[in-house]
């Protein structure tokens, strides 16, 4: 329990700028209306909120919580209500002093930060070493320690740069106890460059699909993979989010590719991985889209039925930027994409100026995604996770019936049931599908639609085998009752790891 | 001589698989149990031959009810490295008879294995689909693709190397505990059949959830549980392709180009071998590869570019030149053909599993092997190492071979030296043995990072990790409480302690 001693001795680890119980203060971390299957944009109020400014003080704050049975909850940036208390009491661990970039190694490709180093501040680093990061949809405002080590989110470079959570080499790991864990190499002294081993890789229990959010300890560095960038070094950009203008690289090309059906467009999917091709790769649900660049748009064609259905023509699509290292890899790449358009009986439309500088650079930093909180204020996913092209598209089909139903009672924002927000890993290892649902938080019928859409995409995973868990977590503990017993019951493995290295259940996890 | 535990155990087993099963041959079990030197010679009570995910589920509940030591292996004995050798008593579980191919599916790249699966029996099947099988350098033809991808062994083509786990993607284990689980995609919802109707493929090789206990198995020498079944990844089978060589006699002439392709991603297969190992793989018997050697530049360079379903003949043409850009840049060049070996010769080589007597061991007849982790710019820090290590031992310097394995996309770099010698005489295994452990700590001392800790590289390399240890071993604690599963390997064992 949080008590008048236990501050003062944390006050004495970190100073008392860095420790505060302010009311006005402790609201701010509370305010978290994004990601949330229950009505309601508040959770639980902190106990109390501390800065640590090194590993050192982490791990005495950790140690004095682990003495005095408190719970705490590890910030980094902190996108959602998994970044908060899931309970009263708890202490938020605030990691923005922790902000640095400790190590760029440009010959071994990885770099190495601290919590609150964000995306696009390391990314301007590693750009002006043509070097660049993976950076998850949420954005460039985050922190790619806390995707790589704690969270899960698809991100547009996926086809060339894959997944966070297999991007991770090195970690620093400051466990429930208070005890350092250092991963890999790292913890035999060799180095950043391996995050596995010696034997068994400890990357297993720090995260799978997902990770804990906080629910295991407090993660203080990570080496995360860089990717080649062949881009300008220091881009001069102007404007903000996707309004932005710039001078697209020769060596860049822009497309949008539209598809008369599903079948066809994971063709296309499939042949883009085979032929090893594509910088970045998204599609982008046509109606979230809308919502969010022009929402007083959208809110008026939501009443145009012809409007609707020519756009939703759209809806087999996706987004492709191609990076070339010369002009012959450049023809190659068009020359390939080309032809597989034309395989599947595709549209490409050769994206030009000014719109091709806006998604140039909104794709590579990730920029204007943020933008889908516009229309309601929050957004919620209930159906997705990563599989064989195959099953991502028949999770977009089932998520298209479940989502024109809340249309269609007036829950959830028109966004003409396109599904599938996500893109190609790895040169094609999997797809990712995410389904956005917009609406409107401050509605009091619509607030209550996350809970139920969470729970009918969830039933439908399970009867349809569409993969799994997958963003079904966030639908809270409820879920895993309904997922595990037919999910090789991974819940249970997963509380024997929790009671093994947090027998107290101090390490807060919102959602489990 | 059996324990009372063991004697039970046996007639157990007998009612589980049947008696034709389970065999107390001695010198079967003389083999099995063989250490070679490095690792003390075990003691095999008996070898079972599971059939089914079921028979080994059974074997391993029996093992806690009797207290068996459960030593799994899927290679055609003898191993090389000691991982399944037993420590002390132990019942080998042999699953090198489970060996169907499960599925091969063309569309999404992948197969589901069984452990007995070899790589010569996957490479027939998937190229028959147009794929091909993702394989360390030039493997045994009977050697099992999962105990390969298991144990980390590095695949030759880097590009396809995104995390440590791969070619791995999805196992299904059963644990020290009896219970089965399945990983990433597999896990579930469904059956894999139900999976396989909604279009799933076992791809995704994350979780399921917020763990992945694929990671925890894999590097484990069989300590957490038994693997019955794997997808793995497969590749498009190039349309065309043509291999380069690039020789150097410093290493250090190399380094640039290498971390300047493999950044671009160029290239497929791509590594580097020193004269003697590549005099090795060319040539057949010590004369000849004692020759080849003297003809080769030091270090080779090996890499092939190819093309695939879409303008095969493009790709290689835009991918040849951009490298022979960089090449020129750093005053090296791209040859089709080196002292003794063409590059079709060389491209068969890479394609095919080692036919009669394994390359590493042409030379005397055995071969002990030291390999580790690190990045390239530190090999040659490494070699000198090594060297100083072979001039204390009075080894000779020119009969080692050196091979360099880019993996990650050159992140990081397996780095293995060979060391020839003759089994059959008895001062020079010791010397030789002698000289794999005096080097392997001088290696460890700077900094090599020893990822698969076999044998005696377990106490050395977890002696410098006690945090990893200590979660190890709870880890090992929730999956293998009974502690089952191939006792007194890795750091599970009182020599090791936190």
């Amino acid at each position: 329990m949080m008590t008048d001693d236990v501050y003062r001795e944390m006050e004495s680890v970190v100073g008392e700028e860095n420790i505060s119980r302010e009311p006005a203060i402790l609201d701010s971390y509370a305010f978290q209306p994004f990601h949330r299957a229950e009505p309601g944009s508040w959770i639980h109020r902190p106990a109390a909120v501390v800065l640590p400014g090194s590993t050192g003080e982490v791990q005495q704050i950790v140690k004095i919580c682990h003495r005095n049975k408190v719970s705490y909850k590890a910030h980094s940036t902190g996108w959602g209500a998994h970044s908060g208390p899931g309970k009263e009491g708890v202490i938020q661990i605030d990691l923005r002093r922790m902000d640095r970039i400790l190590e760029i190694d440009e010959e071994n490709m990885y770099v190495v930060v601290e919590p609150y180093a964000i995306c696009a501040q390391v990314q301007a680093e590693l750009m002006k070493r043509g070097l660049n990061l993976h950076i998850i949809g949420a954005g460039s405002s985050t922190s790619p320690l806390a995707a790589c080590t704690s969270h899960m989110g698809m991100g547009f470079t996926g086809v060339s740069m894959g997944y966070s959570g297999r991007s991770v080499l090195g970690v620093e790991w400051v466990l429930p106890d208070g005890e350092l864990l250092r991963l890999g190499s790292l913890g035999s002294g060799s180095g950043w460059f391996c995050g596995d081993g010696p034997g068994p890789s400890l990357r297993g229990i720090m995260r799978g699909w997902a990770g804990y959010d906080g629910g295991l300890g407090v993660f203080t560095g990570v080496a995360i993979k860089t990717f080649h960038w062949p881009g300008p070094r220091e881009p001069e950009v102007e404007g903000l989010l996707f309004d932005t203008k710039t001078e697209v690289p020769d060596n860049f090309k822009v497309f949008l590719c539209y598809f008369p059906d599903y079948e066809r467009w994971a063709d296309a999917y499939y042949r883009i991985g085979e032929a090893e091709i594509a910088y970045i790769m998204s599609k982008n649900p046509i109606g979230a889209m809308i919502w969010a660049f022009t929402p007083h748009l959208m809110r008026k064609i939501t009443d145009m039925p012809a409007i609707k259905t020519a756009l939703k023509a759209a809806q087999h699509g996706c987004h492709v930027m191609i990076a070339a290292n010369s002009p012959g890899d450049l023809d190659y790449q068009v020359k390939t994409l080309k032809r597989i358009i034309e395989e599947t009986e595709g549209v490409l439309i050769d994206v030009k100026p000014p719109f091709e500088s806006m998604l140039w650079w909104s794709g590579v930093r990730v920029s204007a995604v943020q933008a889908i909180f516009r229309p309601g204020g929050t957004f919620f996913v209930g159906l997705g996770g990563d599989e064989a092209v195959d099953n991502t598209m028949l999770q977009a089909k089932f998520g298209e019936k479940i989502k024109q139903d809340f249309i269609d009672r007036g829950l959830i924002y028109d966004d003409l049931a396109d599904v599938m927000w996500g893109g190609l890993y790895e040169q094609g290892l999997f797809n990712h599908q995410e389904e956005i649902m917009i609406f409107n938080a401050r509605d009091p019928r619509q607030a209550k639609a996350p809970e139920e859409f969470a729970k009918a995409c969830a039933r439908t995973a399970v009867e349809e085998h569409l993969g799994g868990i997958g963003f079904a977590l966030f639908g809270g503990e409820k879920m895993h009752d309904l997922f595990s017993p037919v999910t090789s019951d991974y819940y249970k493995w997963e509380k024997k790891i929790k009671e093994t290295w947090d027998p107290d259940d101090l390490s807060n996890q919102t959602f489990r | 001589m059996a324990s009372e535990s063991n004697a039970v155990g046996i007639q157990e087993l007998i009612g589980i698989v049947g008696k034709d099963r389970v065999s107390t041959d001695r010198e079967l079990l003389l083999k099995y149990g063989r250490g070679g030197g490095l690792v003390p010679d075990g003691e095999p009570v008996c070898v079972v031959y599971p059939r089914d995910s079921e028979d080994i589920q059974r074997i391993v509940k029996l093992a806690n009810a009797v207290g068996l030591n459960l030593v799994p292996r899927s290679s055609s004995i003898p191993g090389a490295l000691g991982g399944a050798v037993p420590s002390g008593e132990g019942v080998i579980v042999d699953l090198s008879e489970m060996r169907e191919i499960i599925r091969l599916d063309r569309r999404n790249k992948v197969a589901l294995i069984e452990p007995g699966v070899t790589f010569g029996q996957l490479q027939a099947a998937a190229a028959a689909e147009g794929l091909k099988v993702l394989m360390p350098l030039i493997p045994g033809a009977s050697g099992s693709v999962l105990a390969s991808y298991l144990e980390r062994e590095p695949i030759t083509i880097p590009k396809y190397h995104w995390d440590m786990t791969d070619p791995l993607l999805c196992i299904e284990v059963i644990f020290g505990t009896g219970d089965m689980f399945r990983t990433g995609g597999a896990a579930g919802p469904g059956t894999l059949e139900e999976q396989w109707a909604s279009g799933a493929a076992q791809k995704n090789p994350m979780g399921p959830a917020h763990t992945d206990f694929a990671k925890l198995v894999q590097g484990g020498q069989g300590t957490m549980g038994i693997v019955t079944w794997a997808s793995v990844k497969l590749e498009l089978l190039p349309r065309a392709r043509r291999l380069f060589f690039i020789q150097a006699e410093d290493l250090g002439e190399l380094q640039g180009f290498i971390y300047k392709a493999l950044r671009l991603r160029l290239g497929d297969e791509f590594l580097v071998l020193n004269n003697f190992s590549l005099a090795s793989i060319l040539r057949e018997n010590r004369e000849r590869i004692g020759a080849m050697t003297r003809k080769q530049s030091t270090w080779t360079l090996v890499f092939c570019v190819a093309g695939y379903e879409y303008f095969p003949q493009e790709r290689i043409a835009f991918q040849e030149n951009d490298i022979r850009e960089i090449t020129r840049a750093f005053g090296l060049e791209m040859k089709e053909e080196i002292p003794g070996a063409s590059a079709e010769t060389m491209m068969r080589l890479l394609d095919n599993t080692a036919g009669g007597t394994h390359w590493k061991s042409r030379y005397s007849g055995g071969c002990r092997d030291i390999f580790f982790l690190t990045t390239l710019d530190r090999v040659a820090a490494f070699i000198e190492v090594m060297n100083k290590s072979l001039v204390t031992a009075d080894y000779p310097m020119e009969e080692m071979g050196i091979y360099i394995q880019p993996i990650q996309h050159g992140r990081a770099c397996h780095l293995e030296f060979n060391l020839p010698y003759d089994p059959d005489d008895i001062n020079e295994t010791e010397k030789v043995n002698n000289l794999l452990l005096r080097a392997s700590e001088e290696l460890l001392e700077a900094g090599a990072f020893f990822s698969r800790p076999y044998g005696p590289w377990a106490r050395m390399a977890y002696a410098r990790c006690p945090d990893s240890v200590e979660a190890l071993k709870k880890v090992k604690g929730i999956v293998d409480p009974g502690g089952v599963m191939n006792r007194g390997k890795l750091c599970f064992t009182e020599e090791v302690r936190t």
